[in-house]
């Protein structure tokens, strides 16, 4: 599948303190790609590197394949974006803030904001001045800015940020649906797990400027291990015991009472059976599947928020 | 390039700060006026020369340039502050249109705040200082202001760098404004070739209707032109070089 934006090596120091450390990422035409890390981890760094917002230490980063070049405009029209917080001038109503921005990018289309306001699903006629817009409607309101010149990629930095659960469901939707019915390529960034789990075709986990892991979301699930969780009266006899009678079994012990084995192989009924043979009290058995911010938390070795 | 001024324009009028800003001087001159007109007589004895000296230092090179800037500074600076500046510059707009455009729109606001100062001192002139060719007087009115305009508006170049510098912040530029306010009036002060060495105090002296000797009066232009391209291209290579 076609790249149509490649970073590669990308670094960048801030006098002593590197923001991105050799940072590569693939972004694939017609997919959903999400950068997910902590506050400060870099994706927004990242992404204003993109935009020609700040400038790479060093590094490359392609667009369709040409190498990005800052001062030609024109390369720039493949991409519309929304970063950091949905800015705009607080005194004007929304399609008079698209007005302007419109104008300056030099948009002739006569229906390019009612178009992008009405993928958005905001009022296309309503004066309501945008500092009383609820946060969703400036969430809705930066995404149509972004989609004003029909570009082919967006960028979008923390698209849920500050909405309520309605509010995120109705923007993981819209970015959905641009992905699906538009053929748009996303790459947005979020600190949410959950919220890049529901929407992202490709991850990438970015930790202290580093990329930790880049794959598509389909390889991380089936990586996500599937785990046995033994709820047990003594765990550290529980784990002698593993270690005397399995070998190399990858397994982690839980708040001093819970021992999960991930194994492949089933041996949940041997372990069990090993377990109360030896005077052990076995309270609860489960089966699950490791979730993305365990995943995460293992990755980065941190409590993955 | 066009498309930025409108833009800048359409900001600035959805602003009251303009509209504040020309109320604001038409008071202060209407005031001047009417206070030669019925109160200090003594003006007519001084001439029509003095007046004008007067009515350039208290407003094309105090209170214009105070308000000017204060207006520059929120043009530019409100643009950090509310971050639009991530969503206008983002990808598709030049940086240095994005400061052109803001520095050709705020020379026509600063213009048009001296115009407001030419049509209420041309009408009030007229019947302080009477003269039967009215279109000589309006010519020379014209010409007088618009030099002093652009003048007082090349005067205030410094805050081009100084705005970008500090980005969301207003302080610095605010401070600067009403230094250079005060700096260039000062040239009142000054003697032999001191006050054609600074760009502040030259741009005073040379809008000036007052004879002034050719070889300073060619440095004082010098050094004008010089310092305002210098600052301007400063402001250029600082907006180019900012991480947003």
């Amino acid at each position: 599948m076609e790249n149509i934006i490649k970073v590669k090596g990308l670094t960048k120091k801030y006098n002593n303190f590197l923001a991105l450390d050799n940072v590569s990422l693939e972004i694939k035409k017609g997919r959903i790609y999400g950068i997910l890390g902590r506050n400060g981890a870099g994706k927004t760094t990242i992404m204003k590197s993109i935009l020609g917002l700040t400038f790479p230490t060093s590094g490359e980063i392609y667009i369709k394949g040409a190498p990005i070049d800052y001062k030609d405009k024109k390369q720039f029209f493949t991409i519309g974006s929304m970063i950091e917080t949905p800015a705009f001038y607080s005194n004007l109503s929304a399609r008079e803030n698209l007005e302007l921005f419109a104008l300056i990018r030099g948009i002739t289309q006569k229906n390019a904001i009612e178009k992008a306001l009405d993928i958005v699903g905001l009022e296309i006629n309503s004066n309501k001045p945008f500092a009383s817009f609820s946060m969703g409607m400036k969430q809705r309101l930066g995404i149509a800015n972004a989609l004003l010149h029909e570009p082919e990629v967006l960028i979008l930095d923390e698209p849920t940020n500050g909405l309520d659960p309605m509010g995120i469901v109705e923007v993981r939707n819209i970015l959905i649906d641009l992905c699906r019915d538009f053929s748009k390529t996303i790459l947005i960034s979020s600190h949410i797990l959950s919220e890049i789990e529901k929407v992202a075709d490709d991850i990438a986990f970015i930790e202290k400027g580093r990329v930790v892991e880049e794959s598509s979301m389909e390889s991380i699930r089936s990586r996500c291990g599937k785990y046995t969780s033994y709820v047990v009266s003594d765990v550290y006899n529980s784990a002698r015991l593993l270690e005397e009678n399995y070998e190399n079994l990858n397994y982690i012990v839980i708040d001093n009472k819970e021992i999960r084995v991930f194994e492949l192989n089933d041996k949940t009924n041997s372990i069990n059976r090993l377990l109360i043979n030896n005077g052990i009290d076995v309270f609860q058995i489960t089966t699950q599947n490791e979730s993305l911010e365990e995943y995460f938390k293992k990755l980065t070795g941190g409590d993955g928020k | 390039m066009k498309n930025g001024i409108i833009v800048e324009w359409k900001k600035i009028r959805h602003k009251n700060m303009l509209k504040t800003s020309l109320v604001i001087i038409f008071l202060f001159i209407t005031i001047i006026v009417l206070k030669d007109i019925f109160i200090n007589l003594r003006v007519r004895e001084l001439g029509i020369e003095s007046w004008i000296i007067s009515l350039d230092t208290i407003l094309i090179f105090m209170i214009i340039p105070a308000i000017s800037g204060i207006l520059y500074t929120s043009m530019i600076n409100s643009e950090y502050a509310e971050r639009t500046i991530v969503n206008y510059i983002s990808a598709i707009v030049n940086r240095n249109t994005f400061i052109m455009s803001k520095l050709i729109a705020w020379m026509f606001c600063h213009l048009l705040m001296v115009l407001i100062v030419c049509l209420v001192a041309y009408i009030g002139s007229l019947v302080i200082f009477p003269t039967t060719d009215l279109m000589m007087r309006f010519y020379d009115f014209g010409v007088h202001f618009l030099k002093s305009a652009l003048f007082s508006f090349f005067s205030l170049a410094l805050l081009v760098p100084i705005s970008i510098f500090q980005r969301s912040s207003y302080v610095p530029s605010i401070v600067a404004t009403l230094g250079i306010a005060a700096v260039g009036v000062s040239a009142t002060y000054l003697t032999g070739i001191l006050p054609f060495i600074l760009p502040w105090t030259a741009a005073f002296i040379l809008s000036q209707p007052i004879s002034v000797p050719n070889n300073l009066k060619i440095l004082g232009y010098v050094i004008i032109i010089v310092f305002s391209l210098l600052f301007y291209i400063l402001g250029l290579v600082m907006i180019n070089r900012q991480d947003m």
